[in-house]
């Protein structure tokens, strides 16, 4: 028995010093940002840095999103990964449907290429896909954006929803089918209705995706009409100074909206990347 | 449709006809659903991964179309000591952090695996890194690894680590290091999440199976629950090392590819070809070098993946 309590003690305080340290090494870094964001340029620079913001002050704030062109790039990002967002739940929802559901000739290989396309990398699309869409005129526009990151959202929401699709049983398909309804019918009124929470996190993803990517975004839109923010704020690292605090200010306004989502759907989202990469 | 107003049994008059509208066939229907998908895949993902592969083979620049060449692109690369040392740190750095990752992931899946107060807020704060985005993770750690003003050239110098200033990112020695310190740091959440939930699901039988058999705990993690794990091991680490091969921001943020082009990595490097010089044919031959890798993981991935998932 004494052994078996040192074992319990032992693995406690190992697993509250494992605790701490993984809280410390993911947290610090996010805290520094959101410290640094409210120091003056100043108290920036200052040695020794300061724990704490001595005066805490929003200007860094104000520059970031008066001062600059920050708040386009912001609005940019938004529209871009809505586009993204719609245009990838519906085609997603279409295509997932027969796959789980219906037999066809062709159907395993189906799937078979829309996993592989959701494994493709982006650095070995983006080249090729800066020729297309300069062929196509849409270099720098914000639909060509939209165009590229549907190359993977369209694959990556359509095999999510597979595994959604597939834990509601055909049988209410094949009710509504008797009765009349076609394919359509059934996928928008029978399955998308239960499958409601699925697509929600199917489209959390999409957005998140959209929202921060930076490879594409950097080599296919460079004006401000259509730069997002992420390639915005790597514009701002280019230049030779930089201007840390209103850097960081602009970061936590950029992360903001993906950690109120990710707060919000945390158990979703843990659960949703669990089914989407390992089928079990 | 009318048929259903009739409830069954009550018409004494033979039944009408089912007026079932004539179906199209099953296969035409699920070809017009996937329709757009396929023009997707077609037209922004096979063609272009062909037209890239050749162009790799041309001397196409940004503003001009270019002309075959051959193998050239890729007899210069393979005699370019910039490509083959950009070859070798992603070797490297896909290597080393796919490891650390691995290890350090299974080793917090195990700690936030056990009952701990606040599981969830503790689980939610802990995966917080993997919900930053990829730029303002880099962004982040550039101001932290700052040379002249960041924190830790504080924290080093002060603590007495070091005699004088470590260059983090400019000594391209230690910039892989820095990178790779990053690059964990983003990833390390995924592989927690996968870890945690394959330990949900190990049966609890199983350990107290081996426990009654007088299993230790270190037995028991290795002959219990690390076979239990394989195949979600497996998984995400052939994942992880495709993601790490391809992370593009870290680097191009945090160094650059710089001093003297001596921490590029692949995409990198193809990036500055291609766009930076506008090299578009040269840029091409530093992707398709590597596709043969990708495409036996994709293929072995692709294949687990959907394992237990096509009847």
């Amino acid at each position: 028995m004494v052994e078996r309590t040192r074992t319990i003690v032992v693995r406690r305080i190992v697993t509250a010093v494992g605790i701490l340290c993984i809280l410390a090494w993911s947290l610090a870094p996010v805290y520094w940002v959101v410290v640094t964001s409210l120091k003056t340029s100043q108290e920036i620079y200052s040695i020794p840095p300061t724990l704490l913001p001595r005066a805490p002050t929003l200007d860094n704030y104000r520059d970031a999103l008066f001062g600059s062109q920050f708040a386009r790039f912001v609005l940019n990002s938004f529209v871009v990964a809505l586009g993204v967002t719609a245009v990838s739940a519906v085609i997603g929802a279409l295509t997932a449907y027969p796959i789980s559901r219906m037999s066809f000739p062709g159907r395993a290989t189906s799937a078979r290429l829309i996993v592989a396309a959701y494994l493709l990398p982006p650095s070995l699309l983006f080249i090729p896909l800066f020729i297309v869409l300069q062929r196509l005129g849409l270099i720098d526009t914000r639909i060509g954006l939209v165009l590229a990151y549907l190359t993977f959202t369209v694959p990556f929401c359509t095999w999510m929803l597979i595994g959604y699709f597939r834990t509601i049983p055909k049988e209410l398909d094949e009710a509504a089918l008797m009765d009349g309804a076609s394919r359509l019918q059934t996928l928008t009124r029978v399955v998308l209705p239960i499958a409601t929470p699925g697509i929600a996190v199917v489209a959390l993803f999409a957005f998140t995706h959209a929202w921060n990517e930076f490879l594409y975004a950097l080599v296919y839109v460079y004006s401000n009409t259509s730069k997002t923010f992420t390639a915005g704020l790597s514009g701002l690292v280019m230049g030779d100074t930089f201007i840390w605090g209103e850097l960081m200010a602009s970061s936590v306004i950029a992360i903001a909206p993906i950690l109120i989502i990710y707060i919000a759907a945390q158990k979703y989202i843990v659960e949703g990347l669990a089914a989407g990469s390992v089928k079990g | 449709m009318n048929a259903r107003a009739v409830p069954a049994g009550f018409s004494s008059p033979p039944p009408p006809e089912r007026p079932r509208r004539t179906h199209r066939p099953d296969w035409l229907v699920a070809y017009m659903f996937m329709a757009p998908a396929a023009a997707i895949f077609a037209a922004l993902i096979t063609y272009p991964l062909i037209d890239g592969i050749a162009t790799a083979f041309t001397d196409r620049a940004i503003a001009q179309p270019g002309k075959a060449v051959g193998f050239a692109n890729f007899a210069g690369l393979f005699a370019d000591p910039v490509f083959l040392h950009s070859a070798w740190n992603s070797l490297l750095l896909t290597a080393g952090t796919v490891a650390l990752k691995l290890v350090l992931g299974l080793a917090s899946a195990l700690v936030l695996s056990q009952a701990i107060p606040m599981r969830g807020l503790v689980r939610a704060l802990a995966f917080l890194p993997w919900a930053v985005p990829g730029m303002i993770a880099s962004l982040a750690w550039k101001w932290i690894f700052d040379e002249q003003s960041g924190v830790l050239q504080y924290l080093v110098l002060s603590l007495g680590l070091v005699d004088r200033p470590v260059y983090f990112l400019s000594d391209p020695a230690i910039a892989l290091f820095s990178v790779a310190a990053a690059m964990v740091w983003q990833g390390l959440p995924f592989f927690t999440m996968m870890f945690l939930a394959a330990l949900a699901s190990i049966p609890a039988d199983l350990h107290e199976a081996a426990a009654i058999d007088g299993a230790g705990g270190i037995r028991r993690f290795l002959s219990v629950t690390l076979p239990q794990m394989r195949g979600v091991i497996a998984v995400t680490v052939m994942l992880s090392t495709i993601w790490t091969f391809n992370s593009f921001e870290m680097v191009f943020v945090l160094t650059g590819g710089g001093p003297a082009n001596r921490t590029h990595i692949l995409p990198t490097l193809a990036y500055q070809y291609a766009i930076g010089e506008s090299h578009l044919g040269l840029g091409s031959a530093v992707i398709v070098s590597v596709i043969p890798v990708f495409v036996v993981l994709i293929f072995l991935l692709t294949r687990r993946m959907l394992r237990q998932d096509l009847d």
